[in-house]
C-alpha cells in the first residue's frame, strides 16, 4: 500500500522511546480496517436484499401463498407447489426453449462477435465508425428490439417481402412456427422418472430461431467490443514471430488468436448465459408465449404466475429454479477463479 | 499488458448493470409521480388507461370530478402496456407494501373479490344511498360488487365482450349474410366460403393468450348459454360436461380458418386487418369499436357487428369498475370521487370517448353513436353474463389456467386434455 502510508519524517529531537512492537492481531486491523469499513455496508445489504430474498423466495415457494394476502404457512408437502409445476405443460415448455435459447444464443454471439472484432481490429479504416455501428444495438432496450424484430419475422409484413420479392412464394413462416424440430422426448421418457412425466416435445422449437436471431443482434456488439479489447492488448511481437516461424494467416489466428481470446470467451459466455437464462423483456416484446408455448420462457411464466394468476407460490417456485440454473453457470467459474487465485 | 482486460471487462460490467438498471427503471417513472402524494388536497387515480380513448375518457372523469371539487389536485396514476398486466404488477407490488392508490381501477366478480376479501377496499354503501344508484344499476352489477351487504366499488361503463365484427365488403365479395341469427354451425360455413375465395376468414390476435381465449369463451356461450354459464362458473356443472366439450369441438373447427399470422399479432393490430380488409371477421369485444373507427372505417358501410352467434340474448360484461382504498391517503375526497364518476352526465361523456355503455340505466343515449346506443339497448334488455377472459366470473389463478389452456389446445387440438386442465384448475 505505497498510496496510503506516507513515509514519517524522522524527529530527530525526541526523547520518547520507540512505539513497542503492535501484536500481529493488531497489526491485521489496522492494515484491514479501511477495506473492512468499506465493505461492511455493502455486505449487510446483499446479505438483505441478496441473500436474504433469495431465502424468502424459497420460502414463499413452499408456502400456501396464493392471492393478495401473504400466507406462509407451509404447503403439505413441501415439495407440492414443484410437483406441481414441473408437471404443466407449460413450465416444461419454458425449461425446454430456455436450454435450447441459451445454446443457440450463445454459439450464435459468439461468432457474430469474433467475426465482427475480427473484421473490425484488421480493418484497414474507419475501426472506429464500425466498432460504434456494432455497438450501437447494445444500447436499445430490448423492447424496442422486440417490437421491431416481431414486426421484421411476421410472416407477411417482414422479411418474407423480401424473400417473394426474390421469387420465394412461401417463406419460412418464422416466429408463427408452431414446429419442434427433432422430437427426443420419446426416447427419453424410459429413463425418466414417472412415465408419462414428459408432455412437450423435446427439441428445438422453431419459432425460437428468430428470437435467437434478435437477441444475438443486440448482444453480438457487446461481444465485439469485448473481443476488441482483447485483441488490442496482443502483442504485436507475437505475429511478428510468427510470421517469421512462417504461418500464415490462418495458423496464426488458429494457435495464437484464438487462444489468447479464450479467457474472454469464458466471460463472455459467463455474462450471455446470465442474461439469456433470465431472458423476459425481448420475448416478451417480440413473440409472447408464441403458438403452443413455443417462446415461452420462465421469465414470461414468473411474471404472469405471481402478477397476474396471484399464485406468489408457484411464481416463487420458478424463480427459484431461474436462480439455480442462473448458479449452475456462474457457480463453477467463481469455483475456478477461487481456486487459481488461491494457487497464484 | 495483460491486466488491461479485466480493467475493460469491469468497465463493460458496469455499465451492462447500469444499462440494465435504467431500462428496469425507465418503465415505472411514470408511475412513480403519484406515489409519494402526501400533500392533502390531492388525490391519486389508478388504471391501465393511457391509449387515445381510454385516456380521454379518463380526464372526462377527472373533469366531472373537478367540477364539484375545485382546487383538488388529480394524480393521474396510469400505467402503460401489457393489456393492464403491466399496471397490475404495478398495483400489486404498492399493495403489498401498504402504500395503496387513493382509488384504482378493476373489473367486478373475482377481479375485486381478491381486494375485497384481502380487506383492502373501502364500504362504499353510503356512496349508494346517497345517489340512489342502486336502483339505477342492474342488480346482478350491483351484486358483482358487494360481499355480505356491503358494496365495494362504483361502475362507470360496461363494454360488451361478445360481439362479432366482420368486413362488409368482404364478407358480400364471398355471398356471405351475417345477421343476429345466423347459428354457430352457420358461422363455420361462412368460414368455409371466405376461405374458397382465398380470403383470411378470421381475423385473430394470439400474441397475449386473451384474444383467443375470448373467442374461446365466446363459443362457449354460444353453446351453454347464460344459464349453463352461471352453472359452469359457480361449480354446479363439471369442465368435463359434454357440452364443454361441444364447444372445444366447434373451437377446434374454427381455429384452422384464423390468421395464420395470428401468434405474432396483437388484439389491435388484429382489428386494423379487419379495417384494412386483409381479413373477415373477428370476435372481440366492443373496444375494438374505437380501433375500427379510429382506422378509418366506417360503421354500417365498411365494418358491421352481430353478437357472436349463438349468444343473441346475452350480454358479456366487461365493467369499468373504480375501487377506494380501505387506508386510502385521502379517503373523503376518494369517496367524493366515487360519487362523482357515478353521475349521470360523467357516465355519459364517459362512454362517448370509451365506447362503453353507461352502467345507469336512466342516462339516455341517443347522443350516443349507432353502435353503443345497440349496445345499451342490449345490455339493459339483456341476459347479463361475467367474463372469464377478464377476470369476473372466476378467480385469478382459473383465468391465468383458462389462457394456459386455450394456449396449448389451439396447437393439439386435444378436447380431452383440455377440459380435463379447465376441470383441475376450477377445482383448485
Amino acid at each position: 500500500m505505497p498510496v496510503l502510508t506516507r513515509p514519517a519524517a524522522p524527529a530527530p529531537h525526541t526523547t520518547k522511546e520507540p512505539p513497542a512492537k503492535p501484536s500481529p492481531r493488531a497489526a491485521w486491523w489496522r492494515r484491514h480496517r479501511f477495506g473492512i469499513a468499506i465493505l461492511t455496508p455493502s455486505l449487510i445489504m446483499v446479505g438483505i436484499f441478496v441473500y436474504g430474498f433469495i431465502g424468502y423466495s424459497v420460502r414463499v415457494s413452499v408456502s400456501k401463498w396464493q392471492g393478495l394476502n401473504p400466507d406462509l404457512s407451509p404447503r403439505d408437502p413441501l415439495y407440492q407447489t414443484y410437483d406441481d409445476m414441473f408437471h404443466t405443460p407449460r413450465f416444461q415448455a419454458d425449461l425446454r426453449n430456455v436450454t435450447v435459447f441459451t445454446f443457440l444464443f450463445l454459439t450464435l454471439a459468439v461468432v457474430v462477435g469474433l467475426v465482427l472484432a475480427l473484421l473490425v481490429h484488421n480493418a484497414l479504416a474507419g475501426r472506429t465508425f464500425f466498432r460504434g455501428v456494432f455497438l450501437f444495438p447494445y444500447a436499445l432496450s430490448f423492447i424496442v428490439t422486440g417490437v421491431v424484430w416481431r414486426w421484421i419475422f411476421t410472416p407477411s409484413t417482414g422479411a418474407n417481402l423480401i424473400l417473394q420479392g426474390l421469387g420465394v412464394e412461401h417463406g419460412p413462416k418464422w416466429i408463427t412456427d408452431p414446429a419442434v424440430a427433432g422430437d427426443v422426448s420419446g426416447a427419453l421418457e424410459p429413463v425418466l422418472p414417472g412415465g408419462h412425466f414428459i408432455q412437450v416435445e423435446l427439441g428445438i422449437p422453431l419459432a425460437l430461431i428468430p428470437v435467437v436471431i434478435a437477441a444475438s443482434w443486440q448482444l453480438g456488439g457487446f461481444v465485439m467490443a469485448n473481443f476488441l479489447a482483447a485483441l488490442s492488448a496482443l502483442p504485436e511481437e507475437l505475429r511478428e514471430a510468427a510470421a517469421l516461424d512462417g504461418a500464415g494467416t490462418v495458423r496464426y489466428h488458429w494457435h495464437i488468436v484464438l487462444p489468447w481470446l479464450r479467457p474472454v470467451v469464458v466471460v463472455v459466455l459467463i455474462i450471455l448465459g446470465h442474461i439469456s437464462l433470465k431472458s423476459f423483456d425481448l420475448v416478451y416484446a417480440m413473440v409472447g408465449q408464441g403458438p403452443g408455448f413455443a417462446t415461452d420462457v420462465p421469465g414470461i411464466f414468473v411474471f404472469e404466475q405471481t402478477f397476474r394468476a396471484l399464485r406468489y407460490n408457484t411464481g416463487a417456485a420458478a424463480s427459484v429454479v431461474m436462480f439455480l440454473l442462473s448458479a449452475a453457470v456462474i457457480v463453477p467459474y467463481l469455483y475456478r477463479s477461487v481456486i487459481r487465485e488461491k494457487t497464484r | 499488458m495483460r491486466h488491461r482486460i479485466p480493467t475493460y471487462l469491469t468497465a463493460a460490467t458496469v455499465t451492462t448493470a447500469l444499462l440494465t438498471l435504467s431500462a428496469c427503471g425507465g418503465g415505472s417513472s411514470s408511475a412513480g409521480g403519484g406515489s409519494g402524494a402526501t400533500a392533502a388536497n390531492q388525490l391519486e387515480v389508478f388504471s391501465w388507461w393511457t391509449s387515445g380513448s381510454e385516456d380521454a375518457a379518463l380526464k372526462e372523469l377527472i373533469a366531472g370530478f373537478k367540477k364539484g371539487n375545485p382546487g383538488v389536485e388529480v394524480v393521474n396514476g396510469a400505467v402503460a402496456g401489457g393489456g393492464g398486466g403491466n399496471a397490475q404488477a404495478v398495483l400489486q407490488t404498492r399493495l403489498q407494501g401498504s402504500n395503496p392508490p387513493d382509488t384504482w381501477q378493476t373489473h367486478p366478480g373475482a377481479a375485486i373479490g381478491e381486494y375485497i376479501n384481502s380487506d383492502l377496499l373501502a364500504d362504499l354503501s353510503s356512496v349508494y344511498e346517497k345517489d340512489g344508484l342502486s336502483s339505477a344499476i342492474p342488480r346482478d352489477l350491483v351484486t358483482s360488487v358487494s360481499k355480505d351487504g356491503k358494496i365495494y366499488g362504483v361502475s362507470t361503463g360496461a363494454h360488451r365482450g361478445n360481439v362479432l365484427w366482420f368486413n362488409k365488403k368482404l364478407t358480400a365479395e364471398a355471398g356471405v349474410e351475417l345477421s343476429a341469427s345466423t347459428t354457430p354451425d352457420q358461422l363455420v360455413d361462412a368460414l368455409g366460403k371466405l376461405k374458397a375465395k382465398g380470403i383470411t376468414p378470421l381475423c385473430l390476435g394470439g400474441k397475449d393468450a386473451f384474444a383467443t381465449a375470448e373467442l374461446f369463451e365466446n363459443i362457449l356461450l354460444g353453446v351453454v348459454g347464460p344459464s349453463g354459464w352461471d352453472s359452469l362458473t359457480s361449480g354446479e356443472t363439471a369442465w368435463t360436461d359434454a357440452e364443454v366439450k361441444q364447444a372445444a369441438e366447434l373451437f377446434a373447427k374454427m381455429l384452422p380458418y384464423a390468421d395464420p399470422d395470428a401468434s405474432a399479432l396483437t388484439w389491435d393490430q388484429a382489428t386494423k386487418r379487419l379495417a384494412a380488409g386483409d381479413c373477415a371477421v373477428e370476435s372481440m369485444g366492443d373496444w375494438a369499436y374505437g380501433e375500427l373507427v379510429k382506422d378509418g372505417a366506417k360503421d354500417g358501410t365498411d365494418f358491421g357487428y352481430i353478437p357472436q352467434p349463438g349468444t343473441n340474448g346475452s350480454f358479456v360484461t366487461v365493467v369499468d369498475t373504480f375501487v377506494v382504498a380501505e387506508n386510502a391517503k385521502h379517503k373523503d375526497l376518494a369517496l367524493k370521487w366515487a360519487s362523482a364518476i357515478s353521475s349521470p352526465d360523467v357516465q355519459l361523456a364517459f362512454s362517448k370517448h370509451k365506447g362503453s355503455t353507461p352502467i345507469r340505466g336512466d342516462v339516455p343515449t341517443d347522443s350516443l353513436p349507432a353502435y353503443q346506443q345497440q349496445a345499451a339497448t342490449s345490455f339493459r334488455g339483456d341476459d347479463l353474463v361475467q367474463s372469464i377472459v377478464h377476470g369476473e366470473a372466476m378467480s385469478p389463478q382459473f383465468q391465468q389456467s383458462f389462457y394456459d389452456a386455450v394456449t396449448q389446445f389451439v396447437q393439439s387440438k386435444d378436447v380431452d386434455a383440455f377440459v380435463k386442465a379447465l376441470d383441475a384448475a376450477a377445482k383448485g
